[in-house]
């Protein structure tokens, strides 16, 4: 039972300052934590002080790559909390609306079909191939969705599912049918994972993520309203067809850059908010800022254990999502009587 | 303009040595995110000991570059030459075995996971594999030159090693063709500085491959099938070095028809291609274990020519599968297999 | 303005059918308790959305509170007119504190939390309809009474003067419906709320209203005092059913008593 709740307490703008420095102090120490393991043993000292290779490391590979786990996560967590009432149903997520299914199909295309090259932005073909697939797919679902001109959730989930299904096929279909070594990069692509990138396309993520969350942080409140009922929602004072509309396309944007990036990760935007949400309370306006942080941790501790588990291997982040996100799925079900019908 | 790098190279200080270079070198070589990288980058491996750079700048100039005709540079082996590299880090296992072979062994620090000829590489670490190199391991053995083969997986990390100020050589492993793999020996040779030692290595790879090929002129073409992977049955195609291989060593490679470097197929193909000698290269550890796999897998084809005749060939250690150095070895390895006699 | 609700030859039309709404002349005084009643597809529930400003009349005259309200800033309208469908679950976990608070929200500006004033509003409407105990629980683990009692007190937290409200009682029983219609009653004399509801049920559609409003397919069939429009011949009419209206010595109001077939013939 969400504390607040239990004392019949408003949400007051102390309590969300609050919240969400707590929450962002949370993330920092967690990056930074993140950022000082991995497959290497650092010496602090040489980080700290002189340039070496510990620096290098450091600098190099460990921040970008905490960094872009941070970003990844905090998107998938805001996606999906703002998703779910959108959507109405709790079950809602990043990856069924369609756009992780156009990402990873137009990669596979890339992939299967791009001459291998190095140097220059030759590396970056086939995440920008993935974001023109996310793109796609995210406007070919929303048409696909309207009802008499409205965007009806339940046909959207549907269609967001199909669609993922189909994706899935024809990915298959291309990998079976090139050659070996493509299947490989293919097969390695849909893995997914939390690799190092400049810092430039981090920044451009970053930014694009950001606008993404402000956007749908915006619609917070009327997501709140929007659990009371389409009616009531709109009597209220929603504009129904353009704040869905927007909550869609935000969530989008946010989802291809990312999944361009990393490939598809599970679980994260569908349990984070859930958890959030048991701690925090379902007020949206807390609930959506607090997830992005939530999201960012979470992560990033995911991808810390994906690096060090089995040293000097690396596992796959979406594997220690799943592993972590399952069982914990399940418990929350179980758990379900207590909290309302929520999970 | 690249002997008037190497100078002011070696007129540079010592210690400052690897970084000035990495810098020449990325404002010379058109990589758009090069320079800008180098500047917000972070302090580029500067360790103590490795910099000895001989008096004698590495003979480079436009002679070096005309390779003979008949060995293709793919496009991406970017080759830059600069002082002879101390510390190697290997990420192929035809690399390192390339590496070896030129005698040079010493100098290798890091290895792929693949890596496993010859036997002083189980000692060594080893840091993931071309197909996803562990970055952070690879800069930790402070490299002043790390070699991969061309690998979707790795641009990325290509890319996050160079920035973090390491240089890296990409070289296609050659499975495409024996002449790649000739190139890809070239190529390892002239990097390290060891040229003569790379021709030598090539003239006896060439003698094998001429001898072979002599000796089988005149003498029928056999159906062959080389096998690399059994579930799903992968074989060896035309348009890789095991097919020439065939080619070399007499025979007919029944894949011809299916063309490709290593074309999926079904058992339904190899059975009517009815090959009269068939090449299991799919083994791993030439064991008793292994072999008795292998017999009983084919012997439920008992119609198929090479398992009536008893003509199916195996060698452990994954000799067949590791183009570099050994392809003497391989082709004469595939000539007694194709033509006994 | 004279009227909280006038009507004058409204007429609507769903897309694509040819059912709808014809011909509605219809007044609401302030202050009074309105039902709307009539069998289903007579066009009640088209008539609330009309009133709530969802749905755009295609002819005639429509005002509430004195505007039209499908041409009213929604925010604005939403501050004098609150409307209450059947409350569903919400699918998240929310107090039912939380969910009279949203009722706030045209009240509350742009990003701004909800300031004491508005907590107290909240506080009023939930002692109205006597929810205060249930303040810090989750919304979907109350009954459905309760749940209907917190949807009038989040309509009552918009401190609208006009309440539409579209079958309230349905999915009630016996105790609950009479608690809910107690509670409208209460605050239309209490705070002079003028009230129109949907209702399926004649006998507290003559307990409880003023006025009622009979519809059949989409007209007007009869408007007025419970007594003067639920009578035997007007049900048979319109509900094509035999009922036995008499006046009910105790409360002063109709029964209204269905007959059923008899079993002999």
């Amino acid at each position: 039972m969400p504390a607040r709740s239990a004392n019949a307490a408003r949400l007051t703008r102390s309590e969300l300052r609050r919240s969400l420095l707590l929450l962002l102090a949370a993330t920092v120490v967690t990056c930074i934590a993140g950022a000082l393991v991995g497959t290497v043993t650092l010496d602090l000292a040489e980080v700290w002080g002189v340039a070496g290779t510990d620096r290098t490391i450091f600098v190099s590979v460990r921040l970008p790559r905490v960094l872009l786990a941070a970003i990844v996560g905090a998107a998938l967590a805001v996606a999906g909390a703002a998703l779910q009432p959108t959507l109405r149903n709790p079950l809602a997520s990043p990856d069924i609306i369609g756009v992780s299914g156009g990402a990873a199909l137009a990669a596979v295309f890339a992939l299967a079909v791009l001459p291998a090259g190095y140097g220059g932005m030759g590396q970056y073909l086939v995440p920008m191939a993935a974001f023109v697939g996310a793109a796609v797919a995210s406007a070919l679902v929303y048409q696909l969705s309207l009802v008499h001109g409205r965007l009806e959730p339940y046909t959207q989930i549907l269609v967001g599912v199909i669609f993922n299904t189909f994706a899935a096929s024809l990915i298959l279909l291309v990998s079976a049918v090139v050659d070996m070594s493509r299947t490989h990069s293919i097969v390695f692509w849909l893995m997914g994972g939390i690799a190092v990138h400049p810092y430039p396309v981090l920044g451009l993520v970053a930014l694009l993520v950001g606008v993404g969350t402000a956007v749908l942080v915006r619609e917070a409140r009327t997501l709140d309203l929007l659990s009371l009922g389409d009616e009531t929602a709109e009597h209220l004072g929603v504009d129904l067809g353009s704040s869905r509309r927007r909550v869609f396309a935000a969530a989008s944007l946010m989802v291809g850059a990312v999944v361009a990036l990393t490939g598809v990760i599970t679980f994260v935007g569908l349990i984070v908010p859930h958890l959030m949400r048991r701690i925090l309370g379902s007020d949206n306006r807390l609930l959506l800022p607090a997830s992005a942080f939530a999201g960012a941790i979470f992560l990033v501790a995911c991808d810390a254990v994906a690096r060090v588990a089995i040293r000097p291997a690396e596992l796959p982040v979406g594997a220690i999502t799943a592993m972590v996100g399952g069982p914990f799925f399940i418990y929350l079900l179980r758990r379900r009587s207590t909290a309302g019908r929520d999970l | 303009m690249r002997p008037n790098c190497n100078n002011s190279f070696v007129v540079a200080s010592k210690w400052l040595g690897v970084v000035l270079f990495a810098v020449a070198i990325s404002a010379a070589t058109p990589v758009p995110t090069g320079a800008a990288e180098r500047s917000t980058g972070p302090a580029a491996v500067a360790p103590a000991p490795k910099t000895d750079i001989p008096e004698q700048p590495f003979p480079v100039g436009p002679e070096t570059r005309a390779f003979p005709s008949s060995i293709d540079i793919s496009p991406f082996e970017r080759l830059r030459f600069a002082g002879v590299p101390e510390r190697i880090v290997s990420l192929t296992p035809g690399v390192t075995e390339t590496l070896f072979a030129l005698g040079i062994g010493p100098r290798v620090v890091g290895i792929s996971r693949y890596c496993d000829h010859p036997e002083q590489v189980s000692t060594l670490p080893r840091v993931g594999s071309f197909l996803s190199p562990v970055i952070e391991a690879v800069i930790k053995l402070e490299p002043d030159l790390v070699i991969t083969s061309p690998s979707p997986g790795n641009r990325n990390a290509v890319e996050a090693l160079e920035r973090a100020g390491l240089r890296v050589e990409v070289v296609d492993e050659g499975s495409a063709s024996l002449d790649t793999i000739r190139a890809s020996i070239l190529t390892v040779s002239r990097l390290v500085g060891r040229d003569l030692e790379g021709s030598l290595l090539l003239d006896r790879i060439n003698s094998a491959v001429n001898t072979v090929q002599a000796r089988v002129s005149e003498l029928s073409k056999p159906r062959v099938a080389v096998v690399v992977g059994y579930e799903p049955l992968v074989l060896a195609g035309p348009s890789s070095y095991l097919g020439e291989l065939v080619r070399v060593a007499g025979g007919k490679n029944v894949a011809d028809t299916l063309g490709g470097k290593w074309p999926r197929t079904g058992l339904e193909f190899l059975l009517a291609a009815s090959p009269e000698i068939l090449v299991d290269a799919s083994m791993q550890e030439f064991d008793q274990d292994e072999v008795g796999t292998i017999t009983r897998r084919w012997a439920r084809f008992p119609l198929v020519p090479a398992v009536a005749d008893g003509r199916i060939y195996g060698h452990g250690g994954f000799l067949l599968l590791r183009p570099g150095p050994r392809l003497a070895e391989q082709a004469l390895l595939m000539g007694r297999y194709v033509h006994p006699e | 303005m004279s009227h909280a609700v006038d009507l004058r030859g409204v007429g609507y039309r769903h897309p694509g059918s040819d059912t709808g709404l014809h011909d509605i002349d219809l007044a609401v005084a302030n202050g009074s308790m309105t039902a709307i009643v009539g069998p289903n597809g007579s066009g009640k529930t088209t008539l609330l959305r009309l009133l709530a400003g969802l749905l755009i009349p295609a002819e005639g005259e429509l005002n509430v509170c004195g505007e039209p309200p499908a041409l009213a800033v929604r925010r604005e309208f939403a501050r004098q007119v609150a409307v209450v469908g059947t409350q569903s679950l919400l699918g998240f976990p929310y107090s039912v504190l939380e969910v009279v608070l949203m009722g706030r929200a045209p009240h509350v500006e742009g990003f701004h939390l909800e300031s004491d004033a508005d907590l107290e509003a909240a506080a009023e409407a939930m002692e109205a309809t006597d929810v205060v105990a249930l303040s810090g629980r989750i919304f979907d683990t109350l009954s459905s009474g309760e749940r209907q009692r917190v949807a009038v007190a989040r309509a009552l937290a918009q401190e609208p003067r006009l309440i539409l409200l579209d079958e309230p009682a349905a999915f009630l029983d016996i105790k609950q419906q009479t608690v809910l219609y107690d509670l409208l009653a209460g605050l239309n004399e209490q705070r002079e709320m003028t009230v129109v509801s949907v209702l399926h049920d004649l006998n507290f559609a003559s307990l409880y209203f003023d006025q009622v409003v009979l519809l059949n397919r989409g007209r007007v069939h009869a408007a007025g005092a419970p007594e003067d429009v639920i009578t035997y011949a007007s049900v048979r009419e319109v509900f094509e059913t035999d009922v036995y209206v008499s006046m009910n010595d105790l409360t002063g109001k109709l029964n209204v008593l269905p007959l059923p077939r008899s079993r002999n013939t």
